[in-house]
């Protein structure tokens, strides 16, 4: 027995320092370079950038949910074994808060001159330093069935759905239209939440702003609930992805209501409210729905995700960095690269897009897709964009939630929602103060 | 008469088995589904519902093995697990028999402290962890995942227990009068009479260090050094979410046949060791 334990304790400590030693052996090549990312676009990037320089680049993608754990935590720690790191738009001003992604204001001529003004204006800090950069852009667009578009409403012009679009009042108008032809417009109303910033961000000078743009949300969201004007599938359920393809069945529970109009058992999503990601999933989905779609403008432009990139602060090899963020940001012929490998992404550099303006995307009808989503992202405009937006648009979301299904009263759930801000950040002044 | 007292007691057998049968599947679906999901494609799971294989495993396999290396994944959860497992059997054993059969000052004492620690959660000192592990040099290596094993106040507590029950001081007794040594009483006849004890800890260990998520996700930077759940959390990464689903279903599914594997090796210990507690008592 005692022979077994030592051989075996034996055994863990070689082990052990065989792991050690890799990892001491790895950490000493300097001209390495070390990325940490929470998309799996950027193996690719550094495969292109290897063997364009020559430099080695090793990628680490750590699951997107825990990646800010695992930034806060070893950059917390002042830890300079990686070069590059990236985030999403919501979580970057923490990061560039803790001061864990390095200046980039040398590149801050060509980035203004280059970018897409949005993605220009999220990389730069509350003092207007610069400290990322991205290679997408993700405007966001209506994406509707062009066959259900002409059966409807006689065109399936794009310029002509974006009208149908263009406020919350023409959606619940388009809504009642579809519903009378047996359709649905939405999977359900939260598609409605990317328009929540149509006017004013969520909170100017230190005052959460409820704007009437606002409250006409709410108002559209519960008027489509309640007037089933929705499937009820939501975005990511089976029948969401199933819709895409073609009919789904209305949902079990509203069966009964539906028995006067007997030969309506099914239903189909007229559109989709979604980042340019989105539009890709939906593309892929399709099956022999695909060319069938098309892109229209909502009540206002917006942009959703996106993955950016910078230099950790702590870095040894910041130079080195800096070159391998510049090659994926802000290199023409990288960007049109990645626009042909990426089957879908839309690049963030101006120039690119202008080049690809006349692409008729088969896909969507042959729409000149780049050209529309180019126009939306310049539309962005990010000074509505704040740090609270995700917190405070889930707290809305909520509210509208509870109103939708008769849980509560406009007026208390619009308090309880102040109430709620209030709690999570005391600083805010909120319309019961 | 007789005839319908039979006829009673069949039907309340039946009864019973149909009840057990129901909570059995109850039991069974949800892993039987997860190894019918990976054999489907992304857009068949979301889509529809189904207990019987469909034919997408081979592009499963290879959407999991073109964005992972699953046998690496494995090789390292492997390795810390094993070792792990080890290091927590033997040093709480070993302490726990301390503990129990020897009468020294603060053994009260050291033994509370030990119950105090075990109410921690572990998640609470991750930040100080890795600072220590930072200054140490020993981030992105295995060290800081095995070694704190040695210390694991919860198999310890077990454990300690488990001999105050099982072992008779009269059997110590008599090899220290045959002039034995500590350790050698220790390694010959305290340690095989704890091994059933022994065996359900590790067991726990094992599954435990399996599945370890937070402190490896931080510690660890190489992805080559990922240790499976590590990787499996990874491929939601990869864009097309969809169609990752079904592979994402097999990575879990070739994740946890290891623990099935560990559980039908130590299942007859853990079962031992129960009815050997209940029956001495």
């Amino acid at each position: 027995m005692k022979r077994i334990i030592s051989l075996a304790l034996a055994a863990v400590m070689c082990l052990s320092l065989a792991a050690c030693g890799g990892s001491s052996s790895q950490a000493g090549g300097d001209n390495k370079l070390v990325v940490w990312t929470l998309a799996e676009d950027l193996k690719d990037f550094a495969a292109y950038y290897t063997e364009q320089t020559g430099v080695e680049v090793e990628v680490t993608v750590i699951a997107p949910a825990d990646y800010p754990t695992k930034i806060n935590t070893t950059l917390g720690s002042r830890n300079g074994d990686v070069d590059v790191i990236v985030g999403e738009p919501q979580m970057l001003a923490d990061f560039y808060d803790a001061g864990f992604f390095a200046d980039l204001s040398e590149f801050d001529a060509q980035a203004s001159e280059k970018l897409v003004d949005y993605v220009y204006e999220a990389g730069k800090d509350e003092d207007g330093v610069l400290r990322a950069l991205s290679y997408q852009v993700t405007p966001g667009s209506v994406i509707y069935r062009r066959d259900l578009a002409k059966e409807v409403f006689g065109t399936d012009d794009p310029a002509a759905i974006s009208e149908k679009f263009s406020t919350f009042g023409a959606i619940r108008q388009t809504a009642a239209e579809l519903d009378a032809a047996g359709y649905s417009i939405f999977g359900d109303t939260g598609s409605l939440r990317w328009f929540a910033n149509a006017d004013a961000p969520w909170v100017q000078d230190g005052t959460l702003q409820m704007t009437d743009s606002r409250l006409n949300y709410l108002d559209a969201a519960v008027d489509l609930y309640q007037n089933e004007y929705v499937a009820f599938a939501p975005e990511w359920s089976a029948a969401w992805y199933a819709s895409m393809a073609g009919s789904l069945p209305v949902n079990a529970g509203w069966a009964a209501l539906d028995e006067l109009d007997a030969n309506a058992p099914t239903t189909q999503i007229f559109s989709y409210v979604m980042p340019s990601w989105g539009a890709v999933i939906i593309r892929d989905n399709a099956e022999e729905n695909k060319g069938n779609f098309g892109v229209a403008k909502g009540v206002c432009s917006f942009f959703g995700g996106g993955t950016f990139i910078g230099v950790n602060e702590f870095s040894k090899n910041q130079e080195e960095a800096k070159k391998f963020v510049e090659f994926c940001t802000l290199n023409e012929d990288v960007a049109q690269w990645w626009l042909e490998k990426s089957d879908g992404d839309v690049v963030a550099i101006e120039s690119v897009l202008e080049a690809n303006k006349d692409y008729e995307n088969t896909s969507f009808g042959n729409q000149k897709t780049y050209e529309f989503f180019a126009n939306e992202a310049a539309a962005v405009d990010y000074s509505l964009v704040t740090r609270y937006d995700t917190a405070i648009g889930d707290a809305f979301g909520q509210a509208i939630e509870a109103v939708q299904k008769g849980e509560k009263d406009k007026e208390t759930a619009l308090n309880d929602f102040y109430q709620e801000v209030k709690a999570v950040y005391p600083e805010i002044k909120t319309p019961i103060d | 008469m007789r005839k319908s007292e039979v006829l009673k007691t069949r039907l309340i057998k039946g009864l019973l088995y149909a009840g057990l049968i129901l909570l059995a599947l109850l039991c069974i679906i949800p892993f039987w589904m997860m190894l019918v999901n990976s054999t489907r494609s992304g857009n068949e799971i979301m889509t529809s519902f189904s207990l019987i294989p469909c034919t997408s495993l081979l592009e499963n396999w290879k959407l999991v093995t073109k964005n992972l290396n699953i046998f690496q994944g494995m090789l390292n959860s492997l390795l810390i697990a094993v070792c792990s497992t080890i290091l927590v059997s033997y040093f709480s054993a070993l302490t726990a028999y301390g503990l129990a059969c020897f009468k020294f000052r603060g053994n009260k004492l050291l033994f509370t402290v030990m119950l105090v620690f075990m109410m921690v959660p572990a998640q609470l000192g991750l930040l100080g962890f890795y600072d220590l592990c930072n200054a140490l040099g020993l981030v992105d290596s295995y060290i800081p995942l095995i070694v704190p094993a040695i210390a694991s106040p919860g198999t310890v507590f077990f454990l300690r227990q488990y001999i105050l029950s099982v072992l008779p001081r009269a059997l110590l007794e008599a090899p220290r009068i045959d002039g034995a040594s500590e350790l050698t009483i220790f390694h010959r006849i305290v340690l095989p009479i704890m091994s059933p004890g022994i065996a359900t800890m590790a067991i726990g260990a094992f599954i435990g260090s399996w599945n370890a998520y937070l402190v490896p996700l931080v510690l660890l930077n190489n992805q080559k050094l990922f240790t499976l759940p590590m990787m499996i959390a990874s491929l939601n990464s990869v864009k097309d979410i969809s169609s990752n689903i079904g592979a994402t279903y097999l990575a879990v599914a070739i994740s946890v046949m290891p623990i099935i594997v560990v559980f039908c090796f130590c299942s007859r210990y853990i079962i031992s060791s129960i009815s050997a507690g209940s029956v001495k008592e």
